[in-house]
């Protein structure tokens, strides 16, 4: 029983690092592109919009199932850990880069008019005067992306990488006692996004503008 | 061109799509002295004013500004080129600007929205621009505020911090775009004070208002603007009494009474 238990939570270690892992690196692409697109620099906004149109049509899954199944065919040897880090960092890059983007779009014309009155350059304008602004109200929606990443990563049981849904799919079969280990799972699930959320709204709360 | 003018409008014309907002405008402005801009809305008093600082682009004519030309130049074989983003910075750095709605960094302290342009465009040290900022404050009235964040402040509050963040950078030129607008009727006198402090201390100021007594009291010149163009200009008492353009006299009919109603103070 506490075995069992134990052996959930190894899984989820996994999970946790898959999810983790994707949600640095779609965030930092994220808001890097959404950055770029909102000052008006050719062509990455037309790959962009792209690139955002597909993964909104497209299930993550099959996202993952292409990446996995075709990479060879690439001559790519992929184990299915990357494989599943590269679908879900991929996938959700443009879920924050459409945030970020609306977000940099939100911040009043003034506050540019602003920035280049002082005689601030390109990366300064964004540094120190946009971005922080842009990112304090793209943070709620990013977060809700990061919640919607973990939850998409028990896709990765799919071509195999031992996460919490496989170990419990396993564990539920072994003990024919899935509503036990299913219900213990989703306790995990809810664990870790539960606390991501906390963390969320305390960023959101250091970060709001001092009234 | 005259020989001491510090700012130089010759023919500027600039269209928003099919509007044709300024239609050739000219204006020399001399060092130290204070032009007060007004006109109707959509006359394109502003649409000058930005056009100063290069915050917005114009078709046709040129601006210097102390000699250097704003925004474009031309080159040796006689064709308008808009200069380098690094040369349009260097120029926007010396002269301020401020705005009708504030424009205040609403997530950095005032002291920090006063450094921000010297120690970022100035490249100074962080605790001179500081020192300086705090001599600022205490210019425009707001001493122990620098701690303080823009959404604490009252409009007047914010407009007078915006006011000592342009003239953080030194700037040779200060340009005032409606800065009383959005202001609530009795915070008007304390950025007028201000500003009447700076035109005293001889500050070069082009300033786009509505407040005719101030205009009367401060300005060595106003210049009215209709439909794109210059249309009167001289000194306050010649525009501004019994004005003999139509346009001119039912402007300044419609906003004396507004003035009289936030007289100037001091």
């Amino acid at each position: 029983m506490i075995d069992d238990l134990l052996y959930l939570l190894r899984a989820s270690l996994n999970t946790l690092a898959l999810s983790l892992i994707s949600i640095g690196i779609s965030t930092l692409l994220g808001v890097l592109i959404g950055v770029v697109c909102a000052f008006r620099v050719p062509i990455i906004p037309i790959l962009n919009a792209i690139f955002v149109g597909f993964v909104r049509g497209v299930p993550l899954l099959v996202v993952i199932f292409a990446i996995y199944y075709s990479a060879p065919a690439f001559g790519i040897d992929i184990d299915p850990f990357a494989a599943a880090v590269t679908g879900l960092s991929f996938y959700f890059t443009f879920f924050v880069s459409e945030i970020v983007r609306g977000a940099v779009g939100a911040v009043p014309r003034g506050q540019f008019d602003a920035a280049y009155s002082l005689g601030l350059t390109f990366w300064q304008r964004a540094r120190l005067v946009i971005l922080p602004q842009a990112l304090r109200s793209a943070l709620p929606p990013m977060i809700n992306t990061w919640l919607i990443l973990v939850k998409g990563s028990a896709f990765a049981s799919v071509i195999g990488v031992w996460e919490l849904t496989t170990a419990s799919t396993e564990l539920a079969q072994r003990t024919v006692a899935p509503f036990q280990v299913y219900g213990a799972s989703m306790l995990i699930y809810f664990a870790i996004c539960f606390t991501l959320a906390c963390f969320g709204s305390f960023a959101e709360k250091r970060l709001r503008f001092q009234t | 061109m005259t020989m001491n003018s510090l700012v130089s409008v010759r023919d500027i014309h600039k269209h928003f799509g099919e509007h044709h907002v300024l239609r050739g405008v000219n204006l020399d402005v001399a060092t130290g002295e204070v032009v007060a801009l007004i006109g109707a809305s959509g006359s394109g008093k502003t649409t000058l004013l930005r056009c100063i600082d290069f915050l917005e682009e114009f078709d046709q004519g040129t601006i210097e500004v102390d000699g250097q030309s704003v925004g474009y130049r031309v080159d040796a074989s006689g064709v308008r080129r808009r200069r380098s983003e690094k040369e349009n910075e260097f120029l926007r750095a010396r002269m301020g600007i401020v705005f009708q709605s504030f424009n205040l960094f609403p997530h950095l302290s005032v002291i920090d929205n006063i450094t921000l342009g010297p120690r970022y465009a100035l490249r100074e040290e962080r605790a001179s621009a500081e020192v300086r900022a705090t001599e600022l404050l205490k210019k425009v009235g707001l001493e122990g505020k620098a701690r303080a964040f823009p959404a604490t402040l009252s409009g007047g509050q914010q407009q007078r911090v915006a006011i000592a963040r342009a003239l953080a950078m030194n700037p040779k030129v200060m340009l005032f775009d409606e800065v009383t607008s959005a202001l609530d009727p009795e915070l008007v006198s304390e950025v007028l004070q201000v500003m009447k402090k700076l035109a005293a201390e001889g500050m070069t100021m082009i300033v786009v208002t509505h407040e005719l007594s101030f205009a009367r009291d401060v300005a060595d010149r106003v210049v009215f603007f209709a439909e794109g163009v210059i249309a009167v200009q001289g000194k306050p008492s010649e525009v501004l009494d019994n004005p003999e353009d139509p346009r001119l006299r039912r402007f300044v009919q419609r906003f004396s009474q507004r003035t009289e109603a936030s007289a100037l103070p001091g």
